[in-house]
């Protein structure tokens, strides 16, 4: 239980490094804004 | 346990002590029962006070070898999970099954099983079961402070905590003991816990006996005795069993992710560098209302999220922005025309009611585009306001900032840490509220 722990709060750890330095921010796609989309694509140029 | 006084000393003997691990070797007195005339063994002969008849299940008194019957046999023989004889292995001494006992509490609904143990080097100690819980048991020669039953007491810096006081009732017998014991037979008993010990009092006409009592897995009862039949299942949570939910070190190990997160956190806002990339401050109106507009374009050098702070000068009333942040289509490294859309709405509300004042929402809202890959973008725009239906302007205020490092994230990476200690803690609340539901009161902590 201890050692399954370590490993998930390691897991979330670099979860969490891996979003800051990407620019991830996970509540965007918790309340689904501001995320990538293909399509409705209003400009081209 | 029992009414006897002195059993945990060592028998005196003249044998060898055994070697380690190595079962003892004694042998079996054998006497007729003197109302069936079927035989009755004693194994712990000299000690053995009252003998229960194999056959008949008469009471035999063998303390002064008149062998006068204690009590005629009321019931039948019954078998048990361990039966007299049996020979197990505990705490690194071979004890032998001489005794057993049925006890009711004092409403008869409840009922657990004691066995008596013997090793003719380490004396008497006892087995309990109930509900499929185990514990092994020796008296112990105290004195305790104890003014009343509600009060804590403490044995070797262990806190022991009022658990539940009863009056059992013998309700069955069979094998022999070192003290006259008979169906019908009770006591006073108040026992406190303190996982996995539980320190029993046990009170009868002039005598007190204090048993320490810690908690046996079924397992090893199991693997100890080996018996034949499979033992009582175990429901519930036994008054002195541990609880196998442990916070100490989870929550050691939450706080220091908690800190290494925080780090992480302060160390990416140190290496970031925010940039400003689009300024939007223009004043719109009702004719505004079914119109797009686009920005200038601007350059996002590397992937990075942008976070868009608006302002609308909202009154009780409100205001909703939609923002398309649109790729240049080829530029930068992935060529492919990706659009990041959101939509703000900015209300803001208050007044006077009955409780005094209130209010509800701002003129400011923050969002974030997220994962911005590098390349040129353009704002496509929509505006729309409450103040448009008043025919009144509203100046809308944009900004958009690259390389942010929002603490939405560090707080939901508090939370993922904080998941796993709270379930943890819920599990273990969970069983020590079972425990204390069997007890006539739970403690105040």
């Amino acid at each position: 239980m201890s050692l399954k722990f370590v490993i998930y709060a390691a897991v979330v750890l670099l979860a969490f490094a891996y979003a800051n330095v990407n620019g991830i921010v996970w509540a965007s796609y918790f309340m689904g804004q501001g995320t990538a989309s293909k399509t409705a694509n209003h400009y081209h140029k | 346990m029992t009414d006897a006084t002195s059993p945990d000393l060592p028998l005196p003997t003249e044998k060898p002590a055994p070697k380690p691990g190595m079962p003892f070797v004694k042998s079996v007195h054998v006497f007729n029962c003197p109302n069936c005339g079927g035989q009755i063994k004693l194994r712990a002969l000299g000690a053995t006070m009252t003998a229960v008849c194999a056959n008949c299940g008469s009471v035999v008194d063998v303390a002064d070898g008149n062998l006068s019957i204690i009590q005629q046999a009321s019931q039948a023989i019954r078998e048990t999970p361990l039966e007299i004889g049996m020979r197990g292995k505990l705490q690194n001494t071979v004890w032998e099954v001489i005794g057993y006992t049925l006890k009711s509490d004092k409403t008869g609904v409840y009922f657990w099983e004691e066995y008596l143990l013997f090793n003719p080097y380490q004396g008497f100690r006892f087995l309990v079961q109930m509900d499929g819980h185990w514990s092994f048991v020796k008296m112990i020669k105290q004195e305790f402070e104890k003014p009343s039953f509600n009060c804590e007491v403490w044995l070797d810096k262990l806190k022991f905590k009022p658990f539940l006081q009863d009056d059992p009732t013998v309700q069955y017998v069979k094998g022999e003991f070192y003290w006259r014991i008979k169906k019908g037979d009770r006591a006073h008993t108040e026992d406190y816990v303190c996982p996995p010990y539980m320190l029993s009092f046990e009170y009868t006409e002039g005598d007190e006996v204090t048993s320490m009592c810690e908690y046996v897995e079924p397992d090893v009862i199991r693997n100890a005795f080996q018996p034949p039949h499979a033992l009582p299942w175990r429901k519930g949570v036994g008054p002195n069993q541990p609880n196998p939910y442990h916070l100490g070190w989870l929550t050691a190990t939450a706080a220091v992710a908690f800190g290494i997160a925080l780090f992480i956190h302060i160390s990416t806002m140190a290496a970031s560098h925010p940039a400003r990339v689009l300024t939007i401050n223009e004043t719109h109106m009702f004719t505004d209302r079914s119109r797009d507009f686009t920005s200038d374009p601007f350059e996002i050098p590397s992937k990075t999220n942008i976070e868009v702070a608006s302002y609308a000068p909202v009154d009780n009333d409100w205001a909703e922005y939609g923002f398309s942040l649109v790729k240049q289509a080829g530029s930068g490294e992935d060529t492919s025309a990706e659009t990041h859309n959101m939509r703000q709405a900015i209300e803001y509300w208050h007044g006077y009611d009955s409780d005094g004042y209130w209010s509800e929402g701002g003129q400011w809202s923050t969002e974030y585009f997220s994962a911005v890959p590098a390349g040129t973008y353009r704002v496509v725009y929509d505006v729309d306001s409450g103040l448009f239906d008043k025919g009144l302007p509203m100046t809308m205020d944009v900004r958009l900032t690259r390389g942010t490092t929002p603490w939405s994230n560090f707080f939901i990476t508090l939370a993922l840490l904080a998941i796993w200690p709270a379930f943890e803690w819920m599990q273990r609340s969970s069983f020590e509220r079972t425990r204390w539901s069997n007890s006539d009161f739970a403690p105040d902590n």
